[in-house]
Formats: structure tokens, sequence, C-alpha cells
């Protein structure tokens, strides 16, 4: 898989232009005179476009960064799509308030365009929902070149197609967002965190289907190896009294005493620091009945993992030489996967496992991106 | 077109008694909710499975004939209007739950499936269908999903879109294909995301995936009088600000409490020029923690008299009150429309000033109910319809309190959806070049426009209005409204 040093050679002198608009009406302009691009936010997720050609054009949106509108009263809040989430964070804990579908990567300087481009949720999203759940409106150049606005400004609008969540995970096909409008919450007065450990794949499913069919302020559901066994973590998030009760219920669910742990076990969740710069790194979204199918693949291919949502995303580090097999076995499980950081070893990405490209996706095209400018990912 | 040619093709995939073509049987499809409008179309025909959907679809885009999806024709804004040349597909029959999955915590359902059946079909596994607009004893998921449908408790729970996790969808040249998943997270762009509030335009939704939720153990409700109505909308943002998320957060005016008052003997503390209702939902211990906060919110927010419901009984009775708010409304008023827009939260009062100023000054009556907590007003202005021109003065007013909420940086529509009615207004959101797009991307999947002709888009032409007033089913008590 490494690619030969003919194709790096060759790979230099062909390497595409980075263009860094300064202005929304400047990136519209560069669309409209390029044949190829591929949108560049903060450098965090590679991964998706590690398979576009060099040659395409950088459309690095860096210097489209900024807050543009925000009302803590309203919990909205409009920003450029280059700006780094921390920017964002700092903004919002100043007034008590966060992104509740809990984005990753924030430390590692990843951008608001990029994050919803690749529909990144974090372990918080279990409390409110994901990062679809959260757009409220956008801007965006489509392949004509043309800034469109999509959505609205404030936290409930049915005028007009939706936009903003058809763009929550386009990884920069069809257009290239130049602004967000977002939906944001108060933090919560506090947050605990619990372990519970020694499960296996079917106990594991069995836990979070108990926890999930109650009404209890979850606020995050992580899963994660622990040698042949699963730890499971679970995070609360409300008024003190109201948790303490509910970790009583929990307990008492659960026949355990889930042991508490400080807020450092996130961390490296959060922040996919345990996947190696040797690894790719995968982010798999599924049902929570193929939880345990999808494990045995991981574990087939000799891979790690993490997962999130009460077991509905999987997050996988792959070693390099598995690219394909494993994207086999997630077609044969009906899986669709979105890699995230290629190995260093190796340049595959774009999505892997079964197809999603369709019809409508392909018509959908064809009216934002007929030349094909923003390019098509794999699977 | 070739209507005939069309109606041949149907004709071999469907028995004859599933094919509507008399006079009498249309007529019963000439109008949705919105009864200002009335078109009879050239048939209804009834579908009993996606195969039949398809067949109907494929006939009409080969021979170019307009149709419109139909479930249980409630919208409010003319979304499912007939098209006078076209074919009325009336999915009622596509009705069944075909899955419950407690331990994933999704339901599929056919399109056509009822709101309310679908929660009363999860409750033995403690679960509910969290979308609830008010028409849900009747209305379709396939239509929620169609207008993006909310309710009383969007606040805290969202709209239809933030539940549905997969469409099968029948698309305009007859393709079926599934759209997302049974997962709550997705790869790839949210195409479910677009679907959903499209109104009908993208293709026809055969089979719909939600997600579940676990029923809330404990309610507490609480209704606090204020004498001004800017002081209700003040404790809204003190309420929402504090961090706390009721389940719903609603005000009504004097107006409509009269109205409540008057239809269904609903009691407000006098002295009152509005009313905030607040409900809180969720887990027993979090419910009996956050009534303590929001018992100290209220206080602090200078109200008139504060109600609590003490149990089941006295909960129903406000929600009763609120809910029958709209119909009240038409013992006040012979005939009335129902506005939709939204305006930020912050921007309520203002906006409720605006709306009382234009109603002093063209005389017209306008009674205020709204869902507080997400700015969405549903301004009901009065009007009988015998008197000349008074229909056409109601839907200035109407027309200027739209503009109103746009300039105040909200939106034309909620949750009714654009529809018939409130095309005109889609150009004062958006801009030509956003409308190209959106069209763009329409004409891609329905190159003729045959899905839904005439809808959305401000260019159509509009058949002749009729009255507003109650639809048919609220009229014979059966239904009532937010
Ligand atoms: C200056 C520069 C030159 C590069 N040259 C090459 C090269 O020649 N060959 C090569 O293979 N790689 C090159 N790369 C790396 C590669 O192009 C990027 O890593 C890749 O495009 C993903 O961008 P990102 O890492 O910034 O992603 P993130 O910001 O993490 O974004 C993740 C995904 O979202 C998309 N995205 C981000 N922001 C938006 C937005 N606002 N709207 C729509 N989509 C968005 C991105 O395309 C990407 O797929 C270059 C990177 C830089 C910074
Ligand atoms: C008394 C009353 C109270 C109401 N309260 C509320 C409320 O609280 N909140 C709220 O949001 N709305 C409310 N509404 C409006 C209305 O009930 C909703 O818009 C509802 O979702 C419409 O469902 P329906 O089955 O009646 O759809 P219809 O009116 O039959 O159709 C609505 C639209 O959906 C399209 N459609 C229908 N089925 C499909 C399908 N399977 N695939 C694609 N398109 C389809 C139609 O073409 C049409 O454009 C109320 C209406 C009434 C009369």
């Amino acid at each position: 898989m490494n690619p030969s040093n003919a194709t790096e050679a060759d790979a230099a002198s062909n390497r595409g232009r980075v263009e860094r608009p300064e202005t929304p009406d400047e990136a519209a302009r560069i669309v409209a005179a390029s044949e190829r691009i591929v949108v560049v936010g903060r450098g965090t997720k590679p991964g998706p476009r590690a398979g576009d050609p060099v040659s395409a054009i950088r459309l690095d949106l860096s210097a489209l960064s900024g807050i543009l509108e925000y009302e803590p009263t309203e919990f909205t809040l409009t920003a450029r799509a280059g700006t780094p989430l921390r920017e964002l964070r700092a903004a919002l804990e100043e007034n008590g308030q966060y992104l509740p579908f809990d984005p990753p990567l924030v430390d590692a300087g990843a951008s608001l365009g990029g994050t919803l481009a690749c529909g990144l949720s974090g372990p918080g999203r279990v409390r409110f929902g994901g990062a679809r759940d959260f757009v409220l409106g956008l801007r965006f150049v489509d392949g004509h070149g043309t800034i469109v606005r999509g959505g609205g400004k404030v936290v409930k609008n049915a005028a007009g197609f939706d936009f903003p969540k058809f763009f929550v995970g386009a990884c920069g096909e069809f257009g290239a967002v130049l602004e967000w409008t977002v939906k944001v919450f108060p933090l919560p007065p506090v947050r605990r965190s619990f372990v519970v450990d020694g499960l296996d794949p079917a106990r594991a499913v069995d836990t979070i289907v108990r926890l999930t069919t109650r009404p209890l302020d979850l606020d995050a559901l992580d899963l994660r190896p622990e040698g042949e066994r699963i730890a499971m973590r679970i995070r609360m998030a409300g008024e003190p009294e109201s948790i303490e009760r509910q970790v009583g219920t929990i307990a008492s669910l659960l026949n355990v005493e889930p042991a508490e742990v400080g807020a450092i076990a996130w961390y490296e969740l959060d922040d996919l620091t345990w996947c190696g710069a040797d690894r790719t790194l995968v982010r798999v979204p599924t049902p929570l009945g193929k939880f345990s199918a999808l494990l045995a693949a991981i574990d087939a291919e000799g891979a790690d993992w993490r997962a999130s949502a009460g077991g509905q995303l999987v997050w996988v580090s792959l070693p390099a030489e598995g690219f394909a097999s494993f994207g086999r076995r997630m077609a044969a499980l009906g899986l669709t996967g979105l890699t995230i950081r290629p190995s260093s070893g190796s340049p595959r990405g774009g999505r892997i496992g079964s197809s999603i490209e369709r019809t409508f996706l392909t018509r959908v095209r064809q009216a934002l991106d007929p030349q094909g400018r923003f390019g098509v990912l794999d699977a | 077109m070739n209507f005939d040619a069309a109606l041949d093709e149907i004709r071999r995939a469907l028995p004859a008694e599933r094919i509507v073509l008399e006079a009498g049987g249309l007529a019963a499809f000439e109008s949705d909710g919105l009864t200002a409008f009335a078109v009879r179309p050239r048939a209804v025909v009834v579908p009993e499975s996606e195969a039949d959907v398809v067949a109907i679809v494929t006939a009409c885009a080969r021979h170019r004939v307009p149709y419109v999806a139909r479930g249980s024709g409630t919208s409010l804004s003319g979304g499912s209007l007939p098209h006078q040349d076209g074919i009325v597909i009336a999915l009622n029959r596509m009705n069944a739950i075909l899955r419950i999955d407690p331990r994933e915590r999704i339901a599929v359902v056919q399109a056509g499936a009822i709101n309310l059946a679908l929660s009363a079909k999860a409750a033995p596994h403690g679960l509910y269908y969290a979308p609830d607009p008010s028409s849900q004893q009747i209305c379709t998921i396939g239509g929620n999903v169609a207008f993006n449908s909310g309710g009383a408790h969007c606040l805290k729970y969202g709209m239809t879109a933030n539940h549905v996790l997969g469409l099968r969808v029948v698309l305009p040249d007859g393709t079926v294909e599934s759209l997302g998943g049974e997962s709550c997270e997705q790869v790839g762009p949210d195409a479910v995301g677009l679907f959903v509030g499209s109104e009908g335009l993208l293709g026809i939704a055969t089979e719909v995936t939600v997600r579940l939720l676990p029923k809330p153990q404990a309610f507490h409700t609480v209704l606090a009088g204020y004498a001004t109505l800017e002081q209700a909308g003040d404790a809204v943002t003190r309420i929402v600000g504090s961090g706390l998320l009721p389940g719903a957060l609603e005000i009504m005016d004097r107006l409509s409490m009269d109205a409540a008052h008057a239809a269904v003997g609903a009691k407000y503390p006098a002295g009152c020029e509005a009313v905030l209702i607040v409900e809180l939902d969720g887990a027993g211990d979090w419910v009996d923690v956050e009534r303590r906060r929001l018992e100290r919110l209220i206080a602090d927010s200078g109200p008139v008299e504060v109600l609590i419901a003490d149990d089941a009984d006295e909960r129903l009775k406000i929600w009763k009150g609120r809910k029958s708010a709209f119909s009240a409304v038409g013992r006040l008023s012979p005939d009335f429309i129902v506005q939709d827009g939204v305006v930020p939260r912050t921007k309520l009062a203002e906006a409720l000033r605006g709306i009382s100023a234009m109603s002093r000054e063209t005389g017209i009556r306008v009674a205020n109910v709204f869902h507080a907590g997400d700015g969405n007003l549903h301004p009901l202005i009065m009007y009988d319809g015998r008197e000349p021109g008074a229909l056409e003065r109601a839907e200035e007013l109407a027309g200027r309190i739209v503009a109103l909420c746009v300039d105040l940086g909200g939106s034309i529509t909620g949750e009714h959806g654009v529809g018939m009615e409130k095309r005109q207004f889609l150009s004062r959101m958006f801009s030509e070049e956003d409308i190209a797009a959106m069209k763009r991307v329409r004409h891609s999947l329905d190159p003729d426009e045959i899905s839904n002709r005439g809808k959305v888009f401000p260019d159509a032409e509009a058949p002749s209005l009729r009255m507003y007033g109650l639809h048919p089913l609220e009229a014979a008590g059966q239904v009532s409204r937010l």
C-alpha cells in the first residue's frame, strides 16, 4: 500500500494549489474557477479525503474563522466554518453553556466545519442528541460557485429544504460550508462518572438496554475493552441531589455498585489519542443489535476499539493492512464506516463497507455539484 | 400529460374499488386542514403496499400526471391540497406498525400509521414516540415526516426530524430506496434529514424507522397567571436561562383564556392578562428536585397566582384548556386564520407588542396561544367570512405578522409548513439563489414537478380562497389543536 517513490515525485510536481480565501465571496470565486477541490478545515481529520487526487486545489477555510453572532439568552450561535472548536468552547463556557453533541478533538484544534462535515459527536451525545440534532442553519458554496443559505437562526423553523441537516456528514461533498448556526444548551450543574467492569459483550448489551429504557439522566455511556472483558463508563449529569438518587436506582437495576471515577476517564476517548499513527482510525455507527458481531469482526482483524453512544458508535483502530478485509466484513454486516485518520503507512481513506451512494444522493449531487468539483467519496 | 393513459396503467395494478373517480368520493379529498382552499382532484387511489405506490408513481411519472400524497389531510398550510389535473394517493390503509424493538428502542411503521397508535403500541414496553402534534389522534407519521411536525413538547424533545432514523421512499421516478438506518449515528450526508420536512416534493415515504423514548415516570405541571403578557414572557426567559429544560412551556393570552373558558369551562386566575403553563417531566427523582427550582423561579417572576396540578386529573384539566384554545376561538368568531411564525425567544415581547398594535390599528381581534419556549407564535386572527372583504383584510394582517417575524430574525413557519399558504413568503426568508438551489434539488429528482406540484415555491398559481375556520373534525369535536 505504500506509495512508490515514483508516485511521490509525480505528486510533488502535480500538487494542487492551496487557496486560502479571506471572504465568503472569494471562496465562491475560487470554487467557480476550479475543476476539482478538496475542502480543508484545520487538519485534524485527513481520513475522509485521503484518497482524493493530489492535483485537486485545497480550499483552506482556516481564514474564514470567528464567531459571528452569539446570543446566550437565545441559546444559538453562528460562527464561520473554520472557527476552532476551542474558541467556541471558551466563549460558551463563559456563559455556562456548551455544544450538547459534545464534539471530539477540541484540543487537537478541530474546526466547527470539519467536525460537522464528518458528523462527529462525542460521548455526551447520549443526553440530548448528536450533531445533526443541533444544526439550525448554514451558508455554503455549491458546485456552481453560488453562495446558498439554508435553515434559519431560530431554534424552530420548518421553511424550505433542510440543507443544514443534509450537510452534516457530507465530508466536503456537495459544497463547502462557510458558516453554521447551531443550538447550544446550558452546562449541567454537575457531572459524575462511574465504571462497571468485567462484562462480556452480551452482558454489556444487556446492561445498555436496562439503562436506556428508563428515564435516567444519562450523559454518556461508553465502552472499552479491558483484557478479555468490557468496561462500561457511565456519566450522569444534572442536579447533585437528583444524580445521587439516580445512582441508587442504577445500582439496584444492575445489581452492582458502580465505582465512581474522576473526570479524566473520559479524556482518552474524547481525544482519540489511543489510536497510534500507524493505525487507520475508522468511525462505525451500528444498531445495538449488531454490536457484538462488529466486535467479533474487529477481533478478527486484530484491531482495537472504543465504543460510544451506548454502543451505537464504535471507533476502530485498524492495522494498516486490514483496511480492505475489514471493509468486506463491514459490508457483510450491512455497516458503513468513515475513515477519520489514515495510517501513516497507507493512503486509504474515505468511506468503507456497505455503499450509501444510491439514486437519491446521486440526484442531489447533480443538483448541487453537477461537475463533481467536490468529488465523490468511495462507498 | 396523459391522464387517461396513467389511469389505465393504475387500473392494471390496483383493483377498481381502490380507485375513486366519482364526484361524491372525490369531494372528501378537496380540502385539508386549511379549509380556505378546495380543489377537486381527477382521481383518488388507495395503495395497500409499497408495490402499489410504485405502480401509481411510475404511471404518473411516465405520463406526467401530478400526484399528492395524503395522510389524514390535517395540514394547516394546504400541503395536501389536491391538484386539479392530478391524483391523490391516500396512504391511510398503509397503517401497519411493522415492528417495535424495545431493545433498540426503535419502531418501524408504514407511513399511514397514526401518530398516537404508535405510542399506544409502544406503551407496554415503557416507551413512547415523543413528537406530539395536537392532531396526534388522527395525523399520520408520513404527514409528520413530510412537515417535520412538532408539538407542545419539542422544546425538550425536538421535532419529527430528531426522531426519524430511517426511511423507505418512492422517488418521483418510481425508484424505491432506503435512506438512513437503525442507529442513532450515521455515516454520509443526512439524506433522511433532507427528506424530512420536504413537504412531499421529493417523493413518498412508505416506511419510517423512528426512535422511541422511555416514558417519563413523573410530571409536574404548573399554571402561573401574570398581570401582563410581557411578565409571562420574562418568566419564560428566566426559566430557560436557568438551565431548566421543561418538557413544555406555553403561554395563553386573555382572549384565548376566555375562549377556553367558554368552550371547556377551563378556569384561570382573575386579573391576569396571560397564563404560563410549565411542565417538567422525566425520572421521578429528577422531577422532585427540579420542581423546587422551578417554584423559586416562578415566585421570583411576580405572578398574580400560581396553580399546581396535584394529580393526573388536574394536569389533564390544564392541558384540556390549553389544547382546546384553537377550536375554542371558533366560539368567539365564525372564522379565523392560524399563523405559525417564529421569533427569537428574546423578541417574544416585542413581537407580541407589534401584533397587538396591528390588531388595534386594523380593528381585527387576534388571540395568542403559543409555544413560548421556542418562540413559536400561533396568533389566531378572527374574522367573519360573510362580511365582504373580511377574509382579505385578515389575510393581509396575517401577512404583516409573518413579515414581522422575519424582520425580527425568525421564520415564516415553525411547524405547519409552507404548503400552499405561505408560498409567497418563502422569498422573505430566502434569496433567489437559495430558492434556486432548493428548486435544483427538486428538479433533479422530479423534472416534471409531478410530486406535490404547486406547493412551497412562490411562483405557482393559487386556487381561489374560500374560508378559514375549524377543520371538519374539530367542528365535530373529534380533535383539538395547539
Ligand atoms: C495546506 C494543505 C495542503 C494539503 N495538500 C495535500 C495534498 O496535496 N495531498 C493530500 O493528499 N493531502 C493534502 N492535504 C491534507 C488534506 O487535504 C486534508 O487533510 C483533508 O482535506 C482534510 O482536511 P482536514 O484534515 O483539515 O479536515 P478537517 O478540518 O478535520 O475536516 C474533516 C473533513 O471535513 C471536510 N471539511 C472541513 N471543513 C469543511 C467545510 N467548511 N465545509 C465542507 N467540508 C469541510 C474536509 O474536506 C474533510 O473531509 C493538505 C492539507 C493542507 C492543510
Ligand atoms: C386540529 C389540528 C391540530 C394540529 N396541531 C399541530 C401541532 O401541534 N403541531 C404541528 O406541527 N402540526 C399540527 N397540525 C398540522 C398537521 O396535523 C400536521 O402537519 C400533520 O403532520 C399532518 O399529518 P397528516 O397525516 O394529516 O398529513 P396530510 O395533511 O395528509 O399531509 C401533509 C403533507 O404531507 C405530505 N405527505 C403525507 N404523507 C406523506 C408521505 N407518506 N410521504 C410524503 N409526503 C407525505 C402531503 O402531501 C402534504 O404535503 C394540526 C392540525 C390540525 C387540524
